[in-house]
């Protein structure tokens, strides 16, 4: 032991303490503190003799030696002695030790250090992140495992790393900080803002969801307070997913919350204030600009008379006459700058031995591009645990929340393509203040005088949980109740109240035939207001039963957990609405009077499902890891009798650096393991992300019938032809990988290869079903595909001074699928450039642009409807003019039709994502960057903003002076005409960009005050500087877009956050 | 805790997992009784076309009209040449929609298979009409394939992958896709009331009327390329049979008989109900004019062509060509026939309270760069539009009740006067049944001793003007073979009316609005691409 000791002993300059003596767990972290593996090595039992010295009171701080956060919880003890304490939540901690007595401190994940007392009354203590790791514990499905002898792939997010990030919605946190995840937020409109996120890429046609758990139960958490969150595990291969059997094959993220520390208790409050503003905004034509290209484009129509002549291009131009001949740029009139974003916490935390408790409020408050949208969170968590008896624990948690969000009556879809499409000779505002119209819409009053949605959606997630040890050793059994209200992230079930107030939204059009002019007042929606109410109501239930046996025998060490996990979700919807109110009284009660000014309407469902689960470890020497897990699972979705499947999976591990050899040989090889991993998981029927039920029934189903004898009728149909063969889908994972700290942590690598077979694969037939047949099928168990790829992390640190430390990280994802069997038909199946077979799903097809048709091409260039030379392939999507896109005849039958397609783009999910987290410590100074990207997917651009106007729309900045002409003929775009044409606006390569980016994604500036300025006023107080999606490159794209939003561009835009914070703890 | 796992691990595991779908039915369920099954027929009703809520009208693919708003089907693809398999335009509520249609179908050979299997369920009497009504319905959906595919495959009963029969069907011919249709309105004819039926159901009129309706449009130049006359003689006689049930009549007022006071007059033949707030009709929203009192108010999608006008007689009954019709081009809309203005709004008409004006500086000034829904030809329409029904509340609310008429009594007149004017030539028949179209709006016989040429171009222009914006006019070029050629409709060039007031004098200059393109293998439309994808079977149109 003593040999033991001495060999890591690690001395440094200053602070004096040790480094690297294995640490005591640390366990209340985690929910299921009974079931953990304890550390191997305790603190080797010195014993102290000079107790008789005097004592003295030693205060101090704990902080990560990487960032400089204080840590709570951190073990305080008195070497050789039983006296000991735990750090707050503040990190400080106050103890009685002998004057010349040795602290040791140890915290999980991190080397435990020593530092002499020496008779100072103070002590700060900065801990390293422990470079092996021996220690760490991670959260893996229905437990915990050491991270030494996982066999899975596992990475994991710490929670400090989001938790002060202006973020709203935690799906946006994720990207960029750990390997594996593929995510794209593609909208930024507060509450509707979530990512969506890809755990390796894509691997069935169906869809991709990972399955969402927290605290162990399937649950949504990206709506959480941030700063409930102890930390975020992200399950990848097959031994980490098979426990969740049927709803593992996406893979699975596990989000555990704070648990109470031991420890007095602490008062801490973080918040901060941040301004929004949108990434790209994309700018239109001038007034002027906007005249002259439909006069451009009168002369390419073979009109003969300008649509605006001399003197309105003049008023263009001086803007004389503002409210005809405007100078609109109606983004900019409704985009307000600097939107407020704000979140404030206190929570609370301490507790004894034997009873800790956690609780938080929060508050968050993020405002919209328009005043009428924002939303207002609140969050409450509490959790407590209690040991009731020397053998049980209980513990008991509520996360809820309710998310209030506020939005004009219009979607902000509509009032986007509005905006983008209102031509600018129409002002948004006249000059009397008054809101305009453009064919029949106000993008003003669309967002100001609409009405009002707003959704309050509340939820609460429940659990009771008690521990039992058992007599026998190392034998324990938990029972986990859990009562949820709130949004099911399986079956995708919402939990809300929503009202919908409907106003007639007046509008003006200016009359420029009187003197002065007159404004003539519209309406646009219906003439009298409306009023609806929706209630939507989710409850679940699970169950767990969980056993689990660990205990070691000589070398070996065994591990058992079996659960039985029953769940069921309950939905209701209601929606009840009235029209034709005479005053705007938004109750439902003063609707119109007419029996059919009222309707309503309601649905209800429901789900079931059942799983076994399995995991069985052994580990020999603590070298060799061997596990085994899986799960049996039922679920409602299937027939009778084909119900259950069966998902077993198996990993083992090498921990090279505990051979001798290695140890012996290559001292800078601080850990070396290798390990695999193989099985199975499943996947539910899905279409378009959704899951679809009772594919195996041929139901017939109620809907509106015709309106016969003057009354609408109810009618019947048949829904579909069921599959009653339906099963699950299967997915067969295969996994390599390997962990490895080098040179106490300069280099640390975590590095997997996976490689995944989806069989079983649910298709839907139309594809291949003639258009005669009628009717659609369930799906049938039929697709193949394959998807494999890298993640990779890598990791630096290193002091270079005890004031400057300098960690990076970087994380780097690549996932590619293919295809190996689908339903297709002959057209594309048979024509290499058009077959999806052998394809990666989302591959994009469309027409190969050649450039454009030149003059020499025709007979008759200049005629009204010219006629192509011979030779010349000719499109058949109507006639072409000189400046029109030609493309490719590839099967040289001298058309273009759809036989001429190809392959113009890859996914628009990119195959690679990757992320560099460089994080300097400097004195009191922290700062945290992430630099985050994406490569390998295309995105086809499409709508006003590239194609003018385009369903009578304005036309995009870039476009003027942009488009071909007879002198311009290099022109980014065709040329124009008064609506775009049908062969120009065909999905090809002309409109298709590589969406690859670069983003300053996040970065933090810190200051933490030294305890001399604050002395005893605040425990601790750190200021900081937060922004998020600060600056994006996007190389190849000319047009002003956000990477992450669609191709139309009509997406709510993406936002810029700057934020400033405090953090402090009393 | 063990009881819980215990609880668990007793339930029997299946059970445990039932959960009974809700808001669905078994086949046994819905063909268990007469009522039940009725809500099977009325879904099947339901599946008629909607024009009454769609936006992309025939008329607009046609000479009738010209698009409001420059994007819709009819200027942006099939008057710009552009109809292709990848592209098959489908007319009001996917009317022609391949797909479509043949879900349809299917609904009605899912019926007759059922109420086969549950035929202890149903009454006799029951038995008989609702299976004449839903024969019927079949052959509507055939005739809508028929009409723009020609020859399509003969679905007769539901198909069924899973029991290893045929689902890879050819398409029929021409004359067995007609046979088809023929036998299924005999079918349905024989055992259907020949009374009006207000309820909205099929009576033996309809489906006489469908009949009468296929043949003439086989007898048609486009099909009967033979130019076989015994097939105008069958499309005759079958319209004769309509007249000869002596049940309908032609309503006194032309404009009135298509507004919801008049639902189910005497000369409706079948047609489409509506019933407000939840199945009402938007047509006044969608096709009625822009800018009323200067507020946008409607999208403006019936906007006559300057060729339309043309055609409208003057109220002596003489055409505007004729030198002694008294037609002024510097005063065209005085003493014109009264389904003008009953069909036209043209500068200084009155609508809705208001004076429309599509003169330069109008309120609703002409679009000659089609910037806007305002009109592009100088004209919008108000037949089957009803005025008291502001465009915003239409187009929010669908308030209107009216039903959409698919056959009314003129036509059958007009289809009977054509089909014997080819068969025979220009009898006394076909003048009488001309005539009595004519005299309903006030106009003169047309003159005795026509020749058959000139007795087709009077039918032709009749048909024309009178059944204008009913969703007529699209078949009929086609099937004339009229869209392309030396006076191709829909080769020349589309005109609309400038009219600028100087010094408070009109002048009225037809103006080049937008050049038609259309070719003559495109009057067939192309079988969807992604339905010759899927049948090997089926072979294209020629010309795609």
């Amino acid at each position: 032991m003593k040999k033991t000791l001495l060999k890591k002993v690690l001395l440094t300059k200053k602070p004096r303490f040790y480094l690297g003596i294995p640490i005591l767990l640390s366990i209340s972290s985690f929910s299921f503190a009974n079931t953990l593996p304890k550390g191997s090595n305790n603190i080797p039992n010195v014993t102290l003799n000079a107790t008789t010295n005097a004592t003295v009171t030693v205060t101090g701080k704990v902080t990560d030696h990487t960032n400089g956060q204080t840590l709570p919880g951190v073990s305080v003890k008195v070497k050789g002695s039983d006296i000991g304490t735990v750090t707050n939540i503040d990190g400080t901690f106050s103890i009685q030790v002998p004057d010349n007595g040795v602290l040791v401190f140890s915290y999980v994940g991190y080397d435990s250090a020593e530092a002499p007392v020496k008779g100072k009354a103070n002590l700060n203590i900065s801990l390293q992140v422990s470079a092996r790791n021996l220690n760490e514990v991670i959260v893996v499905g229905y437990g915990t495992q050491k991270k030494t002898s996982v066999t899975a792939a596992v990475s994991t997010i710490k929670a400090a790393d989001i938790a002060m990030k202006p973020v709203v919605n935690l799906s946006n946190s994720l990207v960029g900080r750990a390997s594996g995840l593929i995510i794209t937020q593609s909208s930024g409109e507060p509450g509707f803002d979530g990512s969506n996120i890809q755990i390796r890429g894509t691997g069935s046609i169906g869809g991709t969801q990972p399955l969402l758990v927290v605290d162990g139960v399937p649950r949504d958490f990206t709506r959480l307070d941030p700063n409930s969150i102890a930390n975020i595990s992200v399950l990848k291969d097959a031994a980490a997913v098979a426990p969740y059997g049927v709803a593992g094959a996406n893979g699975v993220i596990l989000v555990t919350t704070k648990q109470g520390k031991t420890g007095a208790p602490v008062l801490s409050y973080n918040g901060y204030v941040g301004f929004q503003n949108p990434t790209k905004v994309p700018t239109f034509v001038t007034g002027y600009q906007y005249a002259l290209m439909r006069n451009e484009a009168n002369i390419n129509d073979g009109i003969p008379t300008p649509a605006y002549d001399a003197v309105q291009l003049q008023k263009f131009q001086d803007q004389s006459d503002p409210d005809v001949y405007a100078d609109a740029h109606p983004l900019q009139d409704i985009i307000k700058p600097n939107r407020l974003i704000t979140y404030h916490n206190l929570s609370l935390t301490g507790g004894s031995d034997n009873f800790k408790y956690f609780t938080a409020l929060a508050y968050t408050h993020q405002d919209g591009m328009w005043d009428p949208t924002y939303l207002d969170k609140y969050n409450a968590t509490l959790n407590l645990t209690a040991n009731a008896t020397k053998t049980t624990t209980v513990n008991f948690s509520v996360n809820s929340w309710i998310e209030d969000q506020h939005f004009p009556a219009f979607g902000a879809g509509s009032i986007l393509n509005q905006a983008q499409r209102q031509a600018p000779y129409v002002p948004t505002l006249y000059s009397n203040g008054l809101n305009s119209g453009y064919i029949g819409q106000s993008t003003y009053g669309e967002i100001y005088y609409s009405g009002y949605q707003f959704n309050e959606n509340p939820a609460t997630q429940s659990q009771f949980s008690i521990d039992q040890k058992l007599p026998v050793k190392g034998l324990s059994l938990k029972g986990v109740v859990s009562f949820d209200i709130g949004p099911d992230p399986l079956f995708n079930t919402q939990n809300s109240v929503q009202r919908i107030s409907s106003l007639p939204i007046p509008f003006y059009i200016v009359d420029p035939t009187t003197t002065p002019y007159t404004y003539n007042k519209g309406l646009q929606g219906s003439q009298s207001p409306s009023f609806e109410e929706r209630y939507y109501q989710t409850h679940s239930f699970t169950y767990q039963g969980i056993l689990s046996y660990q205990r070691s025998f000589g070398k070996s060490d065994i591990g058992f957990t079996g659960v039985v996990e029953a769940r069921r979700v309950k939905s209701e919807q209601f929606t009840a609405k009235r029209i034709d109110y005479g005053l705007n009284i938004d109750e439902l009660d003063f609707g119109g009077p007419a029996p059919a000014d009222a309707t309503n309407s309601g649905s209800s469902s429901g789900q079931k499902q059942i799983g076994y689960v399995y995991r069985a470890t052994y580990a020999y020497a603590k070298k060799y890891l061997f596990e085994a897990s899986g799960r049996y699972d039922g679920s409602y979705l299937f027939a009778p009798g084909k119900r259950f499947g069966f998902f077993p999976s198996f990993g083992a591990g090498w921990l090279l650096s505990e051979e001798k050899f290695i140890k012996d040989n290559f001292t800078w090889i601080d850990n070396l393991k290798i390990r695999g991993s193989y099985g199975q998981s499943g996947a539910y029927p899905r279409s378009g992300g959704n899951i679809l039920t009772y594919q195996y029934l041929s139901p017939y189903n109620l809907g509106g019938g015709a309106v016969l004898n003057g009354a609408a009728t109810q009618g019947i149909s048949e829904a579909q032809q069921g599959n009653p063969n339906i099963t699950w889908e299967r997915a067969k994972k295969s996994n390599i990988g390997f962990e490895t700290t080098l040179w106490k942590g300069l280099l640390s690598v975590e590095a997997d290869y996976f490689y995944e077979k989806r069989s079983n694969m649910l298709i839907g037939t139309s594809s291949v079903l003639p258009g005669e047949y009628g009717i659609g099928q369930g799906l049938v168990n039929a697709g193949i595909m394959t998807n494999h790829g890298i993640d990779l992390s890598i990791r630096s640190s290193h002091s270079f001074s005890n004031d400057l430390r300098l960690d990076v990280t970087g994380t780097f994802t690549y996932a590619k699928n293919k295809l190996l069997q689908t339903f297709e038909n002959s057209a594309t199946y048979d024509n290499p450039n058009r077959r999806q077979t052998g394809r990666p799903l989302g591959t994009q097809f469309g027409y190969q642009a050649l450039g454009y048709f030149s003059t020499s091409d025709f007979v008759d260039p200049a005629s009204t409807n010219p006629t192509l030379k011979p030779g010349i392939p000719k499109p058949s999507f109507g006639p072409v003019h000189p400046g029109d896109l030609q493309y490719a005849d590839l099967n040289n039958d001298g058309k273009i039709d759809a036989n001429d397609q190809t392959v113009i783009g890859r996914t628009q999910t990119p195959e690679i994502i990757y992320g560099l987290e460089p994080h300097l410590i400097f004195k009191n100074f922290d700062l945290d960057l992430l630099i985050q990207g994406t490569a390998n997917s295309d995105i086809q651009l499409s709508n006003y903003f590239v194609f003018p106007f385009l369903g009578s729309g304005s036309a995009s900045e870039l476009a003027f002076g942009n488009t071909w002409t007879p002198t311009n003929t290099n022109a980014l775009y065709p040329r124009i005409t008064g609506t775009p044409s049908a062969n120009n606006t065909q999905t090809s390569s002309w409109f298709m960009r590589n969406d690859a980016y670069i983003r300053l994604r996040s970065f933090e500036l810190g200051y933490t005050f030294s305890n001399k300025i604050l002395h005893n006023a605040i425990k601790s107080l750190r200021v900081y500087a937060a922004g998020q999606n600060v600056f994006t490159w996007t190389p190849n794209i000319k047009e002003i877009i956000d990477p992450e939003n669609a191709g139309a561009n009509q997406n709510y835009y993406q936002q810029r956050v700057l934020s400033i914070g405090v953090n402090a703890s009393f | 805790m063990g009881l819980l796992l215990f609880t668990l691990n007793s339930c029997k595991k299946d059970d445990f997992l039932t959960v009974p779908p809700k808001g669905s039915v078994t086949n046994e369920v819905t063909f268990s009784t007469e009522g039940n099954a009725d809500l099977f027929i009325n879904d099947i009703y339901n599946q008629l076309p909607d024009v009454m809520n769609d936006y992309n009208l025939t008329d607009q693919y046609a000479d009738n009209s010209f698009c409001g708003a420059a994007q819709l089907t009819g200027q942006s693809l099939v008057r710009a040449g552009g109809i292709n398999p990848s592209n098959v335009p489908t007319g009001p509520n996917s009317e022609w929609d391949w797909e479509g249609n043949y879900a349809k179908i299917r609904k009605c050979n899912v019926f007759f298979q059922q109420v086969k299997q549950f035929k202890s369920n149903f009454s006799a009497g029951w038995l008989k009409q609702r299976v004449a009504e839903v024969t019927f319905l079949r052959a509507y959906f055939y005739t809508m394939l028929f009409t723009a595919y020609g020859g399509v495959p003969l679905i007769k009963d539901p198909l069924d992958n899973s029991n290893g029969t045929q689902i890879f069907y050819p398409r029929a011919t021409l004359d067995e896709t007609l046979a088809f249709i023929e036998a299924d309105c005999d079918a349905a004819a024989a055992d259907l009331p020949s009374a009006i039926d207000k309820t909205g159901r099929a009576t033996k009129g309809a489906a006489l009327a469908l009949k009468g309706w296929a043949e003439l449009f086989a007898a048609s130049p486009l099909a009967n390329t033979a130019n076989d006359a015994a097939k105008w003689a069958k499309a005759a006689a079958t319209n004769k049979q309509v007249m000869d049930l002596n049940v309908y009549s032609l309503f006194s007022d032309y404009a009135t008989q298509f507004l919801s006071a008049n639902n189910f007059n005497n000369e409706t033949i079948f047609a489409r109900q509506y019933a407000p707030p939840n199945k009402g009709g938007h047509a006044e929203g969608y096709n009625g004019p822009v800018k009323v009192k200067g507020v946008t108010q409607a999208w403006g999608n019936f906007q006559p062509t300057q060729s339309l006008v043309d055609d409208y007689s003057m109220d002596n009954g003489l055409p505007i060509t004729d030198p002694a019709s008294g037609y002024n081009p510097q005063d065209p809309y005085t003493h014109r026939e009264q389904r003008f203005y009953k069909t036209v709004i043209y500068d200084g008409s009155s609508w809705q309270g208001d004076i429309i004006t599509t003169r330069i500086g109008g309120n609703n000034e002409i679009d000659l760069g089609a910037t806007s829904d305002i009109t592009n030809t100088g004209y919008y329409a108000r037949k089957r539009l009803d005025e008291s029904i502001l465009g915003q509340q239409s187009l929010n609310t669908s308030p209107s009740s009216a039903n959409f008429i698919y056959f009314r009594y003129a036509e059958i007149l007009l289809s009977y006067a054509e089909a014997q004017n080819e068969a025979v030539g220009p009898d006394a028949s076909v003048y009488a049944a001309i005539n009595l179209v004519r005299s309903r709006s006030a106009l003169p016989g047309l003159t005795p001793g026509l020749t058959q040429a000139d007795m087709r171009t009077a039918i032709r222009r009749e048909r024309r003007i009178e059944l204008s914006f009913e969703d007529k006019r699209w078949f009929d070029i086609r099937r004339w073979k009229i869209t392309t050629g030396a006076n191709g409709v829909l080769t020349a060039p589309e005109y609309g009316m400038k009219i600028v007031v100087t010094n408070g004098v009109f002048s009225y200059t037809p103006v080049k609005i937008f050049t038609n393109t259309f070719f003559d293998y495109q009057n067939w439309m192309p079988i969807p691409q992604q339905e010759l994808d899927k049948n090997k079977k089926l072979v294209q149109n020629p010309g795609y």
